[in-house]
Parts: C-alpha cells; sequence; structure tokens
C-alpha cells in the first residue's frame, strides 16, 4: 500500500482534533476491598445488577451484588492490577458481545475480544449477554432435523432443530467428541439452502485441548462456519461464568435473524463450579454439593434461550449441545439432575462401553430424545425402530452369549444379529456420514444381510457396500434423499443391489 | 452486624440533628476525622478506650477533660455516650454515616479537585463558586495536584467524575486509533 507520511499526519490530527472537546464523565465509586476476583465498592449508587464497570489498567468487572452500603463486582481481568482505594466506573451498558457472521471462523474471549490474532472483529451488531427467554407463543414445536453425522444418535436419538439434547457421561467418554463430529457435519449444510452456524463454547478446559479442537475443525474445513468462545481453566471464575450467556448471545443473532444456530456448551459443569467459587467470594449462603440456591436458574435461563422459533418471528432456531460431566456415572448428583431435567433428551456416554471400545460409547437403554423423533425422515423411523428392538433384545441375552453353543437357534440368532447391529454403529471420530448412507447401511444390518459376515470383517463390508452403493446405485441414495422415504420398489431394488455386492465380497 | 448497623444509624442521626450550619458540619467531620486518624496511628489511644480494667465513667471523665477544649459540645456529647456503650469501634462507620446525612440535610456536595499544577487562591476560589453556582449547592471542596494527569482537571463532586485531563484524553485517542 502506497501511503504518504503526510496523509498520516493529516489523519492523525485530525482524529485528535475530534477528541479533544469533551469531557469524561463517569458516575464513580471506590474500592473498598479487593480479593479472590471480587471487589467491594462504595459509591456507585445507580449500577444495574450485572452492568459493565471499569477499573484502573483496563480490568473490566460485572456488578452483581447490589447491597445497601456497597456493590460486589467479579472481575473479569486480572485482580492484582487493582488495589483498595482505586477508582471505578460506571460504564452504563449490561455486559454485552459482538454477534453476527463476522465471527465465524474467530476465536474469541467471553467478552467478544478476538484470541486468534487475527486482528479486530468489525462486527456491526452486539448483544447483551443476558437476555429473557422467549414466550409460548413465539415458539414453534420442532420439526427439521439436526443430523449429527453419527448412526447410532441420529437413528435412535434423533435431533431436532431448536432442541435442547445433554450429552452426559464420565471424563474421557468422547463427550466433546460427539459435539464436534456434530458440527463437522453441518458442512454439508452449507451446500444447501438452510445452513447452521455453529458455536462451540469452551469452558474451563486446558488451552491445549481447545487448541487441539480447534486445530481439528479447520483442518475438516468447519472453522468457516463456527466461533469458538473460550474461557480456559485458568482464566478467572466470572468468565468462565459468563461464557455460555455470551455464546448464546451469538447464537441467538442467528435465530432471530431467520437462520439456523448450533451451539455446544463444554461443559456446564465446569460453569456451575466457577458460579460456586463467586458465590461463595460474594458470601451468598451455600446450599446442596455447596451451591448456591440459584444454580438451577443458571442453567434454565440459559437452556431456555435455545428454541425454534414460529413462522412470524422468522422459522429461526437454535439447538443446544449442553455437556455434563459426572463422576462415575452417578447421574443423580445436584447438577446432572437439574440439567436433565431442563433439557429436551440425553445422550448418555458409558465408560465400560468405551473401554470396550464401543464408540460412540452412547448406551442406547439410557438415552432419549423426547423431542427428535417428528424431525426424523421416515425411511430412518422405519428402520430405527427395529434396530431399538434388536439392540434391547441383544442386551439382555447377552449375559448368555458365553455359552452360544448351548442356545436354541432362534436365541443364537438374535445374539448374531446384536453384535452385527453393535459392531456398524461404532463410528470413528472426524467421519460424520450422510443420512442416505446411514440409511443403506441400517437397513442392510437389519434385514439380516450381515449375519453371516464374520465380526472382523463388518467394518470392511460397510465400507465396501456404501462404496458400491455410490458407484453402482446411486440412483437408490437419491431417491432415499428426494423422498426420505423407503417404497417396496426401493426396497426391492436395495435387496439386490446388496446381494450382489455380496457376492463379490 | 444488624445490631451495628442500627446503632450507628441511631448515632450518626443524633450527631446530624445538631448541625445546622455549613461550618459547624466541616467543623465537626474535620474532628471526626482527626479522632479516627488519631485512634489508628496511636495505639495508646485505643488501649485506652478498650480498657477493661478502667471503668467507662473514669474514662468519660478523662475523655471530655482532654477533648473538651478542642470538640463541639454536641460531637463530645455524643462520644461520651459512646464511650459509656462501649461503642468506639464503629466510629469509622459513625463518621461515614454522619457525613452523607449531613450533606443531604444541608444541601452539600462533597468535591475533589486534582490539577496537573498547583492552582493559586484565586483559581480555587473562583472555581469553587462556579461549580458551588452550577451544583446549585454549598461545596465542601479539596484541591490536590497530580503530575501525571499532564493538563487539565478531573473534578469529582459527589459519585460524578468530570475528567478534562490530557491524560485520559490520550488513552481515549490511543484506544480510538487501535480500534478496540
Ligand atoms: N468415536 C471415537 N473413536 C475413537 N476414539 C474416540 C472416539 N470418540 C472419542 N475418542 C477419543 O477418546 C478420547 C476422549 O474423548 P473426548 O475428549 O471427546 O472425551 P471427553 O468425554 O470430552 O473427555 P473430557 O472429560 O476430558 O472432556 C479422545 O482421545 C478421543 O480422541
Ligand atoms: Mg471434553
Amino acid at each position: 500500500m502506497d501511503i504518504k507520511t503526510n496523509q498520516i499526519g493529516d489523519l492523525l490530527r485530525d482524529q485528535i482534533k475530534n477528541i479533544d472537546n469533551n469531557v469524561d464523565v463517569n458516575e464513580v465509586g471506590e474500592v473498598l476491598e479487593i480479593g479472590d476476583g471480587v471487589a467491594r465498592t462504595s459509591g456507585l449508587g445507580n449500577v444495574m445488577s450485572s452492568e459493565l464497570v471499569e477499573f484502573p489498567n483496563n480490568v473490566f468487572g460485572m456488578a452483581l451484588n447490589l447491597e445497601e452500603e456497597n456493590v460486589g463486582v467479579v472481575l473479569f481481568g486480572d485482580s492484582s492490577l487493582v488495589k483498595e482505594g482505586d477508582i471505578v466506573k460506571r460504564t452504563g451498558k449490561v455486559v454485552e458481545v459482538p454477534v453476527g457472521k463476522e465471527l465465524l471462523g474467530r476465536v474469541v474471549s467471553p467478552l467478544g475480544v478476538p484470541m486468534d490474532g487475527k486482528g479486530p472483529i468489525n462486527a456491526k451488531h452486539t448483544l447483551p449477554i443476558e437476555r429473557k427467554a422467549l414466550g409460548v407463543m413465539q415458539r414453534f414445536p420442532v420439526k427439521e432435523p439436526l443430523q449429527t453425522g453419527l448412526k447410532s444418535i441420529d437413528s435412535m436419538i434423533p435431533i431436532g432443530r431448536g432442541q435442547r439434547e445433554l450429552i452426559i457421561g464420565d471424563r474421557q467418554t468422547g463427550k466433546s467428541a460427539i459435539a464436534t463430529d456434530t458440527i463437522i457435519n453441518q458442512k454439508s449444510t452449507h451446500d444447501g439452502d438452510s445452513p447452521v452456524y455453529c458455536i462451540y463454547v469452551a469452558i474451563g478446559q486446558k488451552a491445549s485441548t481447545v487448541a487441539k479442537l480447534v486445530g481439528e475443525l479447520e483442518a475438516n474445513g468447519a472453522m468457516e462456519y463456527t466461533t469458538v468462545v473460550v474461557a480456559n481453566a485458568s482464566d478467572p471464575a466470572p468468565l468462565q461464568y459468563i461464557a455460555p450467556y455470551s455464546g448464546c448471545a451469538m447464537g441467538e443473532y442467528y435465530r432471530d435473524n431467520s437462520m439456523h444456530g448450533l451451539i455446544v456448551y463444554d461443559d456446564l459443569s465446569k460453569q456451575a463450579t466457577a458460579y460456586r467459587q463467586m458465590s461463595l467470594v460474594l458470601r451468598r449462603p451455600p446450599g446442596r454439593e455447596a451451591f448456591p440456591g440459584d444454580v438451577f436458574y443458571l442453567h434454565s435461563r440459559l437452556l431456555e434461550r435455545s428454541s425454534k422459533l414460529s413462522e412470524d418471528l422468522g422459522s429461526g432456531s437454535l439447538t443446544a449441545l449442553p455437556v455434563i460431566e459426572t463422576q462415575e456415572g452417578d447421574v443423580s448428583a445436584y447438577i446432572p439432575t437439574n440439567v436433565i431435567s431442563i433439557t429436551d433428551g440425553q445422550i448418555y456416554l458409558d465408560t465400560n462401553l468405551f473401554n470396550g471400545g464401543v464408540r460412540p460409547a452412547v448406551d442406547v437403554g439410557l438415552s432419549v430424545s423426547r423431542v427428535g423423533g417428528s424431525a426424523q425422515i421416515k425411511a430412518m423411523k422405519k428402520i430405527a425402530g427395529k434396530l431399538r428392538l434388536d439392540l434391547a433384545q441383544f442386551r439382555e441375552l447377552e449375559a448368555f452369549a458365553k455359552f452360544a453353543s448351548d442356545l436354541d437357534e432362534a436365541t443364537a440368532a438374535q445374539i448374531t444379529r446384536g453384535r452385527r447391529m453393535v459392531e456398524i454403529l461404532k463410528q470413528n471420530q472426524y467421519v460424520p456420514m450422510s443420512t442416505a448412507n446411514q440409511v443403506v447401511i441400517i437397513y442392510a444390518a437389519s434385514q439380516g444381510y450381515l449375519d453371516d459376515i464374520e465380526i472382523e470383517s463388518v467394518k470392511e463390508f460397510e465400507v465396501g457396500l456404501l462404496e458400491h452403493f455410490a458407484s453402482k446405485a446411486s440412483d437408490c441414495i437419491k431417491e432415499i434423499n428426494d423422498t426420505g422415504d423407503i417404497g417396496d420398489d426401493l426396497a426391492g431394488k436395495m435387496n439386490k443391489t446388496i446381494e450382489e455386492f455380496k457376492k463379490s465380497f | 452486624m444488624k445490631q451495628n448497623h442500627k446503632k450507628i444509624k441511631i448515632y450518626s442521626e443524633a450527631l446530624c440533628g445538631s448541625v445546622n450550619t455549613f461550618e459547624i458540619f466541616q467543623d465537626i467531620k474535620t474532628s471526626l476525622h482527626a479522632l479516627a486518624a488519631l485512634s489508628t496511628k496511636d495505639l495508646t489511644i485505643n488501649t485506652f478506650l478498650k480498657s477493661k480494667s478502667v471503668d467507662s465513667s473514669q474514662k468519660m471523665n478523662i475523655f471530655r477533660e482532654s477533648f473538651k477544649e478542642i470538640f463541639n459540645e454536641s460531637l463530645l456529647n455524643m462520644l461520651l455516650v459512646m464511650i459509656e456503650n462501649d461503642d468506639m469501634n464503629l466510629l469509622i462507620d459513625v463518621n461515614k454515616s454522619f457525613v452523607v446525612l449531613a450533606k443531604k440535610k444541608l444541601n452539600i456536595a462533597y468535591v475533589e479537585v486534582t490539577s496537573s499544577s498547583d492552582m493559586d487562591e484565586n483559581a480555587r476560589i473562583q472555581l469553587s463558586n462556579a461549580l458551588s453556582d452550577i451544583t446549585k449547592k454549598k461545596i465542601d471542596i479539596n484541591f490536590s495536584t497530580n503530575k501525571d494527569l499532564i493538563g487539565g482537571l478531573k473534578i469529582k463532586i459527589d459519585d460524578m467524575l468530570f475528567d478534562s485531563s490530557l491524560k485520559t484524553k490520550l488513552e481515549n485517542a490511543k484506544s480510538k486509533l487501535i480500534g478496540v
């Protein structure tokens, strides 16, 4: 670029001229006491609840406890930069973040400050992070599918746009993996006419874990339509507390502008812990498990903001996938029960399954989706019912599987079928599958075409079959996509194609 | 905690009741301030006031003798009551609460002026009068200097800060140019 120095000089002079003539007027208070990321301040008589306030050295905070004598402020920055007697200024704004498509591809802090060194975000809009959830009349039942690309979920625990589906499980059971795969799978929606924009909120995770995740999203081309909001484990608790609300405001932008958003909160257990820390330091009375009394509201007001809007409001949607970590599979602890009761279903991940090599480790018996069924295509609905039944029977008979030789023929056949089903539901990370392909392979298995295939060869068979369909019978795939159903004609054609492939296998 | 709140309110309201003019207000305020400063600096006074071996009537006598020349009568009386009830530990809070109440009663604004260089007497009086006119209040004013401001003034009227210092302007300009 060719800019002359005197031009720059003129520009600066102009700027300075404009700046000079205004006096900064602020309502101020004084820091009485500071420690553990919380400041007590005097003054600030007119401050609003959750208003942003400014301390010296560019440290910001949020007014939370408004008491008669003083105001309790939580700090978003380094509290060692603030000392007793410092002046604290009101900003007159509640905490808000930039929203809009300018944020796609970016990694930002919960205050919307870029963390990826890619320069300023020139967003045109901002939204307050705390907003009221919509009322009954503004909503609409969930009816469009949100495909995760994971066979076990799309078939048996279908998720619809606007739904809130909890991902729950112990540590290291593949919770984040399901969330990331779902984000990656939204890539295909960007070829169509109703793309899904994604927001991944990382709360209290290691910075290295988040960096790895962003790398994976980038490698799979998913960052183009994704924003990552990060409050790391080393960040102050107040930042971890507001991170989900910030992310939600960014998601609501899509929902309110007739678009579709998907937001992942990974994870809300850590947010609750951060909130507990803040509340104890603010001297709010502790309750069960030392959480403050309003911890239910912490999550309910967040998750209620995900919804499907009515036609009058543009039919946008915001789907939420909150993540909760359990201890030793205990879903009856305080936070898990709370969130289970707020969401529209849960995907329960089991450590034993995960360690036994069943990945994703979805426990089909304990997982449900309360509203997604109406969003599923007919073809999938038809075969999924049978799949559920086969798996349920298999689980009951599994204990006897060791004595397979002593069992009667029917039981042995059920066990054989069940094993093949479990095998085809296994899926690697970062390889989401299209709905039509899912239908083909699950159809093949439920029709018993895999019963005489060795367990070790099932994966190979699956890959081969799908390739065969793609090259030799692409009209079948097209028909599934177009009609969303398996009629008698199509079933016949599919049977023939599968038999054909089996001969060559 | 609650109990103390009530006591502080009673003491400060009583003291406020005896204040009718700006001069008395300032007098009492400076006395209270001095006493509070003294008791934090000089621990012997504290020890004396908290002592269990000296009984309270004796304490009151000694206190009255030593301060009757300096302190306003109603202030002295209130302090004696406080000593009698063993409430001298509330002194700082009573002072704060009293200032708030009296300011409201007498329509006084508390003003702090910070400038980059010392202001002469004339300028101080002019500024003080001007502020009094603008706020339509009597003004309790304090001046200080801070070289860091570079130029301009910082005027704090109660909870409002009017900042025309060059330092803040430059900082604002900086953040505007960077675009944060
Ligand atoms: N479907 C899968 N196939 C193979 N490996 C998987 C699969 N899903 C997850 N993993 C691996 O399992 C490990 C744990 O996964 P992940 O980090 O998603 O679990 P998590 O429950 O989110 O863990 P944390 O409790 O630490 O957040 C990772 O190394 C991941 O690569
Ligand atoms: Mg994780």
